[in-house]
């Protein structure tokens, strides 16, 4: 190949770069704005009980079921594992510890997230996407409501909230799934078992899985939001705004874990 | 001469490498039923959208009862109704929901009870039955969908009311039913209209002027009931339906 011909495969690759670089400043600026607007019309009248309560319907007690199930399951796999690995160096009693441990800082929340993630962040982003091809959003401007205060803040307040409960249940399931393998499967005593669980698990696991939790909420519905706001026309942006809801705010739930974790966690 | 309800001055408007309207002028006076017609994807929906204030312009200005809407308020809003192509209803809420939309929210919002009996009497005014208002919109037929629209459109009583392709979608005898329908609430409420449509019957029955938009400007002004008489040549061609003329259609 001549020395022309690499230049300009080198100069398509550059721009090509440059593309992505700029599409994606574009993007992370409009979130930042989107994200301004919607706190400060989190703080300002009018408010929305009715758009509010449904969203806490639609979020946290339809996401039970799924979150309860991969909780339930989780624990009870997550006790098989420790055991089977505590085994080579004797430990197996730290069976209860773990699971408990481990279900209340990372396990609860973050899968919780992933299963909400799944479940409500392409169903907001369907929605207002829909809302959007439809008119009904320029309709809700015709009708003097603005669409993010009536379409976004509840549903952000509404997952904020409803995370850290969802959690709380998904990790009350995930220790009792631990607790059914290890009193049924791995000879514990039930009495030993839930001493050893209340002894090793302080008060601050619990408080920053919710704190988490809480994140997560926020990330979902921000997301969800975001991608519905901004999604294209046609039945094909609906989907490709859903999609992407999904991918993007998982991806965001695992980074700000570690993130979390190590703001609370960290003791270097 | 009465200040205009409406002016449009010099509008341009560009979406990305598209330039939609090159400086696009008119005006509607008070309780005047103003059509805006020309072809699909000629700008008559962003010529709308601007007035209403869902779109900005890039150059020129927009004066509703001589304000400048560049900053919309909620009082902007709240002398204005809307009757979107599709309805664009809303989905979770039932019919009487959408019609006491407006009067369910904001300052001076009325009790439910009150607000879906204004709802139930704005759905007999666009001839539907009152056991209509406790379905949801899934539940109606395409006209009966534009029937709500135009309700709600018209559930607090707005000074101005826009018309988004009404009869699009409908059968002729329907079409027909709606023009009157809308002809008849314009004249009741003396509302100033702006109707978008390329349907030449809503223009005789609805309209007092009309408007042609083309390659994004106005090529012909003037009286409704003198389209047929004109001999503009946009004009004629776009009531013809010929494909020959100054209008290019890109097939």
């Amino acid at each position: 190949m001549t020395m022309a011909g690499n230049i300009n495969i080198l100069a398509k690759l550059l721009a090509t770069i440059g593309r992505g670089t700029l599409r994606l400043c574009r993007e992370i600026g409009q979130f930042v704005l989107f994200l301004g607007a919607t706190f400060s019309h989190l703080l300002r009248p009018p408010f929305y009980g009715r758009e509010f309560s449904m969203a806490l319907i639609s979020i946290g007690f339809f996401s039970l079921p799924v979150v309860g199930l991969t909780a339930l399951f989780a624990g009870a796999a997550l006790a098989l594992q420790i055991y089977a690995g505590g085994s080579r160096f004797s430990a197996e009693a730290t069976v209860p510890t773990v699971v408990a441990i481990g279900m209340v800082r990372e396990l609860g929340p973050v899968l919780c997230g992933l299963m909400v993630a799944g479940r409500a962040a392409s169903a907001i982003a369907a929605e207002i996407a829909t809302m959007k091809v439809t008119e009904q959003i320029d309709a809700l401007v015709t009708l003097s409501t603005h669409p993010l205060k009536f379409l976004v803040t509840p549903r952000v307040l509404a997952a904020t909230l409803v995370l850290p409960i969802l959690t709380g249940v998904g990790d009350i399931l995930g220790i009792l799934g631990g607790f059914l393998v290890g009193t049924t499967r791995l000879n514990f005593s039930p009495e030993n078992y839930v001493r050893t669980t209340m002894q090793f698990l302080e008060q601050g696991d619990v408080t920053s899985g919710l704190i988490k939790a809480a994140v997560f909420g926020a990330i979902i519905s921000l997301i969800g939001c975001y991608c519905g706001m901004r999604s294209s026309r046609g039945a094909k942006g609906v989907g490709q705004a859903t999609t992407r809801a999904v991918a993007v705010s998982s991806a965001l739930i695992i980074a700000s874990n570690y993130l979390l974790t190590e703001l609370f966690f960290s003791t270097a | 001469m009465n200040q205009a309800k409406i002016a449009v001055e010099e509008a341009y408007k560009t979406f990305g490498d598209n330039q939609v309207l090159r400086g696009v002028s008119f005006d509607v006076q008070p309780g005047e039923s103003f059509a805006l017609i020309g072809g699909s994807g000629v700008g008559k929906s962003v010529v709308i959208k601007s007035i209403l204030g869902l779109i900005k312009l890039d150059k020129g200005q927009i004066l509703v009862n001589g304000k400048d809407n560049r900053k919309p308020n909620s009082n902007h809003y709240n002398q204005m109704g809307m009757l979107f192509q599709e309805g664009a209803l809303f989905d979770s809420m039932l019919v009487w929901q959408n019609v006491a939309f407006r009067l369910l929210r904001g300052q001076g919002r009325l009790p439910p009870g009150k607000a879906k009996a204004i709802a139930i009497t704005k759905l007999e005014r666009v001839g539907l039955a009152p056991d209509v208002a406790d379905k949801f919109p899934s539940e109606l037929s395409g006209g009966m969908k534009k029937r709500v629209g135009l309700a709600r459109a018209i559930a607090n009583d707005p000074e101005i009311i826009f018309f988004d392709e009404p009869t699009t979608g409908l059968d002729p005898i329907r079409a027909n039913i709606i023009n009157k329908l809308i002809r008849g609430i314009v004249t009741e409420t003396k509302a100033t209209a702006v109707m978008i449509t390329h349907d030449m019957e809503s223009v005789q029955t609805v309209a007092d002027r009309a408007a042609l938009l083309y390659d994004g400007r106005i090529v012909w002004l003037g009286s409704a009931n003198g389209l047929q008489q004109s001999d503009n040549p946009y004009l004629n061609q776009f009531l013809k339906g010929a494909t020959s003329g100054p209008i290019k259609m890109v097939v």
